[in-house]
């Protein structure tokens, strides 16, 4: 059909002129604001450390050898391991809210996303600190704990993995819920109807047809919770103890501190490393949901 | 003997509006049944009732001997084909249909083989592997039917199920359902809002309105001996003479007092009385035109001079509005001949309608608000409102009611 009537020529320059200029904002955008700093980055990490605590004159791979201390490997995997806990605990919290804000009347729905959105207007760091305000030794919750007895007088409520999962997962878990509400949003509720139709209970309803159905924010709220929960500095830093430095930290330390530029940016490529490897996993992924046509079946 | 599928004085109301009001309905085993009505009758929350969507406030239901009132819908040996077919995006045509058994757990290997059978059935073997966004609506219907009767139900729900498709495609498919219905004999529940697919498909039809089941038969039941207005004004079309007995003294035939008509013969479906008010439906196609006054009418046969005011030409038939008394009355004339030379009755031009009083039926109860119903009664308003748009007041509409 289509070697019968070509496309129209006419339109063709007219198209690609556009497509270009539509393109060329984003791409200067990314390359600004992404890829420059990064290569500055990469650039930094394989330079000689001054010792005023800039950059050196002459390249070095001092800073990349230094990784090899064996307190990396702990902090990394202690790194991976906290940001999988609360990103899978954000999507398990996150998937419930989504499916019923996705099918709550429209007017419940703006009320819901409201309420979700509303802890933006604080900012960050203050959310953070409201926590030491809440967690703190002294502070009000665990004297009230401690008047009921229900905990004992040597347990503290900061200071410890629990207490840096905990606010993670508050602090991610809206970045889990908008995406998910979104594709919930676009959902074909009718379909759920179908698969209980056809034999499916309630969850495997929500298995075989919801999950899949949503997969596309399912995946982007893994990128959203999953690649900011790796660079965490702040939680650990504020309700955490010396036993729940995070990658983050150490690149923090290395720069304010330590003063070790080099050191502090092949730790910060490291963790590009680390949290680029979902995105291409939810790449990968998130291909052949498109095309359809060539796949064969699976029967 | 037990009915097979059975609802027993169901009731079901949103808030506080009652949607579905005491309805009752049986169903022999291999029927084709449909439940037709307006948007808002009830009918699809009948069939969500049915298929456990929705759960009744009261009233039960029973399929084959076993209760089904308070199963979950995946309990049912009832399926469903939707009116949006409600396929899975994710999944491949094959897939979809494999949906059912999967769940079921049937063996990988009878799995495979009903799946493939099926796909044979519904000529989509071609099609397997694309997914439903890379077929066409007709195909679309023919995955929902297959994925829905690969589970063997024992009965099939249909909503709307040719709604979303053109008319050619929605004639076709209609040929179709029928002959499936043929192969499987699986009892089917097709609810619709069109008539000609209810007419062309059932062994019965359940006219709905507001909630209640208004009438039950077949599509000839329906059609010429309907129980009220409503049913009288929605499926198809006709014209409502309303009056008052004159005279019953005869066995046969009465004479009724025709408001903006005058005195016809009434063929007597039930015995009258003087006096009594009378609906009397009657459809176009059983009116006849004739350029003269018929000179000597047969016995039972009604004839009132009027002038035509509307012709349109459909090809097999010819549809005339005319004006006889206070009334607009809708006539249909078949084509059965192709004569170029005889001078059809045409605009303006004086005619004399002339019917069998045994064509016509008289209704039990008439509703005003049913004439809304009619194909002409929209045009007809249309018409009378348009100069209004310019200057006074609107002129009452006079309608085909006296």
């Amino acid at each position: 059909m289509s070697e019968s009537r070509p496309p129209p020529v006419t339109c063709r320059p007219w198209r690609s002129h556009s497509e270009w200029a539509l393109t060329a904002a984003p791409f200067l955008w990314l390359i600004v604001l992404f890829a420059a700093p990064t290569a500055v980055v990469v650039f930094m990490s394989l330079r000689e450390a001054a010792p005023s605590g800039g950059l050196g004159d002459a390249w070095s791979l001092r800073a990349w050898r230094d990784l090899a201390h064996p307190i990396y490997p702990v902090i990394l995997w202690r790194t991976l391991r906290l940001s999988l806990i609360a990103t899978a605990l954000c999507l398990a919290l996150a998937l419930p809210v989504a499916f019923l804000a996705g099918r709550a009347a429209p007017r419940l729905r703006s009320i819901l996303i409201l309420l979700i959105v509303v802890p933006f207007w604080t900012n960050f760091l203050i959310r953070v600190f409201a926590w030491r305000v809440l967690l703190q030794p002294e502070g009000m919750l665990r004297r009230a704990l401690l008047s009921f007895g229900w905990i004992e007088e040597s347990t503290l409520l900061m200071y410890n993995e629990w207490t840096v999962l905990l606010v993670m997962v508050y602090t991610y878990l809206p970045f889990a819920i908008l995406p998910l509400y979104a594709a919930a949003e676009r959902f074909d509720y009718g379909l759920l109807d179908a698969a209980r139709d056809l034999g499916a209970s309630a969850a495997g309803a929500f298995c075989r047809v919801f999950l899949p159905g949503i997969s596309r924010g399912l995946l982007a709220a893994l990128a959203m919770v999953l690649i900011p929960a790796l660079g965490s500095y702040v939680i650990p830093d504020l309700v955490g103890g010396p036993g729940q430095e995070m990658l983050g930290n150490k690149i923090a330390q290395r720069t304010f501190v330590d003063r070790n530029l080099p050191h502090a940016a092949a730790l910060a490529t490291l963790l590009i490393a680390v949290a680029m490897l979902p995105v291409a996993a939810a790449f990968l992924f998130a291909r052949p949901a498109r095309p359809a046509a060539e796949e064969g079946g699976t029967s | 003997m037990e009915p097979f599928f059975e609802l027993r004085e169901v009731v079901k109301s949103f808030d506080d509006a009652v949607v579905v009001r005491e309805t009752s309905l049986t169903l022999a085993r291999g029927e084709v049944f449909s439940l037709l009505g307006p948007s808002g009758c009830g009918k699809t929350t009948l069939l969500k009732i049915i298929a456990g969507f929705e759960q009744p406030d009261r009233g039960r239901i029973f399929l084959d001997g076993t209760e089904l009132t308070g199963l979950p819908p995946n309990q049912r040996p009832v399926n469903t084909i939707f009116q949006n077919y409600a396929l899975f995006p994710h999944l491949s045509v094959r897939e979809n249909i494999a949906f059912g058994p999967r769940i079921a757990r049937r063996s990988k290997e009878e799995i495979r083989r009903e799946t493939g059978r099926m796909l044979e059935v519904m000529d989509m073997t071609a099609f397997a592997d694309r997914r439903p966004t890379q077929i066409s609506g007709g195909q679309k219907q023919r995955v929902a039917i297959a994925r829905a009767l690969i589970n063997r139900p024992k009965l099939l729900l249909l909503d709307e199920p040719l709604a979303a498709l053109d008319l050619k495609l929605r004639q076709r498919m209609l040929l179709e359902l029928d002959r499936i219905h043929d192969d499987v004999g699986i009892t089917f529940l097709y609810v619709t809002h069109d008539q000609g697919e209810a007419m062309s498909l059932s062994d019965r039809i359940g006219v709905m309105n507001a909630g209640r089941i208004e009438q039950i038969g077949s599509p000839e039941e329906i059609y010429e001996t309907p129980a009220n207005s409503f049913v009288a004004a929605f499926i198809g079309d006709t014209n409502f003479l309303l009056g008052q007995v004159e005279d019953s003294s005869r066995a046969d035939y009465s004479r009724a007092a025709i408001e903006g008509l005058g005195s016809i013969l009434v063929y007597n479906d039930r015995p009258l009385s003087p006096g009594e008010r009378i609906f009397l439906s009657l459809r176009p196609e059983k009116l006849r035109l004739r350029r003269d006054k018929p000179d000597s009418l047969g016995a039972g046969r009604n004839a009132v001079a009027a002038v035509v005011e509307d012709v349109i030409y459909l090809g097999g038939l010819t549809r005339y509005r005319v004006r006889s008394g206070d009334l607009l009355l809708s006539v249909e004339h078949q084509h059965s001949r192709f004569v170029l030379d005889e001078q059809p009755p045409s605009h303006g031009d004086s005619v004399w309608v002339n019917w069998n009083a045994d064509d016509g039926y008289l209704l039990r109860s008439f509703n005003e608000s049913d004439l809304g119903l009619l194909p002409l009664a929209e045009r007809e308003r249309a018409t009378h409102r348009s100069p209004s748009l310019q200057a006074g007041p609107a002129p009452q509409p006079t309608g085909r009611r006296p």
